[in-house]
């Protein structure tokens, strides 16, 4: 039987360990994507991730249902992130992959994709990268919280308290700036 | 014609809206029909909506596959549960004669990169060759060096297994049955490329040490039996030098008896 999270948060409160378990199954994914694309880090990322579960299962018996349990999660996630970009005072440094060597990615390429386009994908996700880590925070944050967890514009506004018209200013002013560098490296056009 | 400025009303926000389909049906029809005059909005819509087709290729690092905590392990000390899901902490578990073998093999791998070669005979010493330098002349191969360079490779195997069962002994088990999400995926072959590389840099490595080791006993025992050699010359040598002494001192013996 496959339980709601509302039902294994309660379940979590009564003192069932493996409730709380399944729901860090559910979500440590999504909760270390969050982290990783706001603050750019993987080890960070982890450790947000962690104490996000920590204060959250502190959290849980003043956790009453008036959100969902995982937009209360993002929450935690996201004050975390606030606090570690504030903390490092400085923006998101993202880690691209190490670089690999040609003839080995060429020996473990699908078939169905060449060399020449492993090496252009690798090339874009370092462009979008570096492109999303010159973004202020909210509009980062927006982004991320769009693109990547599919959030609607009025679960965004309740998540980092903004009006909704912020979010979709947010997110039109994030994704123009995104336009215009991915446009310096080729990848979108920049004709308005 | 195209609009340079266009005054939609709440332009922005309903672009968005448009975008990513959160837009009620009769405001989307209002702006379907404008997006026919304004080329300036159909255009920025396509430009966004490139931007957003290029944002799917970002995926975050390769997630290993074992949870951040367990429900178990939140009753736990603060202390303890910082050593959970931390990698580069579990490097700090591991014996520190494991750490120094695993620098040699550092050592190795980097040598084994630079196509390092190093050589040692009586008549020129020590030789480090690299890459660049003229091919190293083959080495002849003494069958009294056999048993030792194949129990130099069973030690050097048997030090990257203990190495191994060491550092995977040091982290946490990973689930066998989570599914690795697509976005996942590329990430998890370029580790598995990285891996690739490390085996065989080891591979390459423990042959370059058990070669330097070989030449180093084939010159031991070639110096061994010079030195031998040597050495029996020279006892020879003091042999001859003390019977031709004692047949001196025999023959003045004998002058000396022979006079009294």
């Amino acid at each position: 039987m496959t339980w709601t999270d509302e039902e294994l948060v309660a379940r979590s409160i009564s003192g069932d360990a493996d409730s709380f378990n399944e729901l860090i199954l559910r979500w440590e994914r999504p909760i270390y994507a969050l982290a990783y694309r706001t603050i750019g880090r993987e080890e960070d990322a982890r450790d947000v991730c962690q104490e996000t579960f920590l204060r959250a299962f502190r959290a849980l018996p003043g956790f009453r249902g008036q959100a969902k349990f995982s937009s209360w999660l993002y929450r935690i996630a996201l004050n975390l992130c606030r606090d570690w970009v504030r903390r490092e005072r400085r923006a998101p440094v993202v880690q691209p992959p190490e670089d690999v060597d040609l003839m080995e990615m060429a020996a473990a390429t699908e078939p169905s994709e060449s060399i020449e386009e492993l090496v252009a994908r690798k090339d874009l996700t370092r462009a979008v990268e570096r492109a999303m880590a010159l973004l202020p925070e909210e509009q980062r944050t927006a982004i991320v919280l769009k693109e990547y967890h599919g959030l609607t514009f009025q679960e965004i506004a309740d998540l980092v308290g903004c009006p909704l018209s912020t979010v979709k200013t947010r997110l039109y002013q994030g994704l123009t700036v995104l336009r215009r560098e991915l446009a310096k490296t080729g990848k979108v056009s920049s004709h308005l | 014609m195209s609009d340079i400025l266009c005054s939609y009303k709440d332009r922005e926000a309903v672009l968005m809206a448009y975008l990513y389909d959160e837009i009620t049906p009769a405001d989307r029809e209002a702006f379907d029909i404008h997006l026919t005059t304004c080329a300036r909005c159909r255009v920025e819509l396509n430009g966004l909506g490139g931007v957003r087709a290029q944002l799917l290729h970002w995926a975050p690092p390769d997630y290993r596959d074992r949870p951040a905590i367990t429900g178990e392990e939140i009753g736990r000390p603060r202390e303890q549960l910082l050593t959970i899901g931390e990698p580069r902490r579990a490097w700090r578990d591991i014996p520190a004669w494991a750490q120094a073998a695993a620098a040699v093999l550092i050592l190795g791998v980097s040598a084994g990169a630079a196509n390092v070669n190093i050589h040692y005979d009586g008549q020129s010493g020590l030789n480090v060759r690299t890459g660049w330098s003229h091919p190293a002349q083959p080495i002849a191969q003494a069958p009294a060096a056999q048993p030792t360079d194949t129990a130099t490779r069973t030690e050097l195997a048997a030090l990257e297994q203990q190495l191994r069962s060491e550092i995977q002994a040091a982290s946490p088990t990973a689930p066998e049955t989570r599914a690795v999400s697509a976005g996942n995926v590329d990430a998890h072959r370029v580790k598995m490329l990285l891996d690739e590389s490390e085996r065989r840099h080891e591979r390459e490595m423990a042959l370059k040490i058990a070669e330097v080791m070989r030449d180093f006993n084939v010159q031991r025992q070639s110096d061994l039996v010079k030195i031998d050699q040597n050495l029996g010359l020279i006892d020879r040598r003091n042999d001859i030098e003390v019977r031709k002494n004692r047949q001196m001192i025999d023959m003045y013996l004998q002058r000396v008896s022979q006079r009294q």
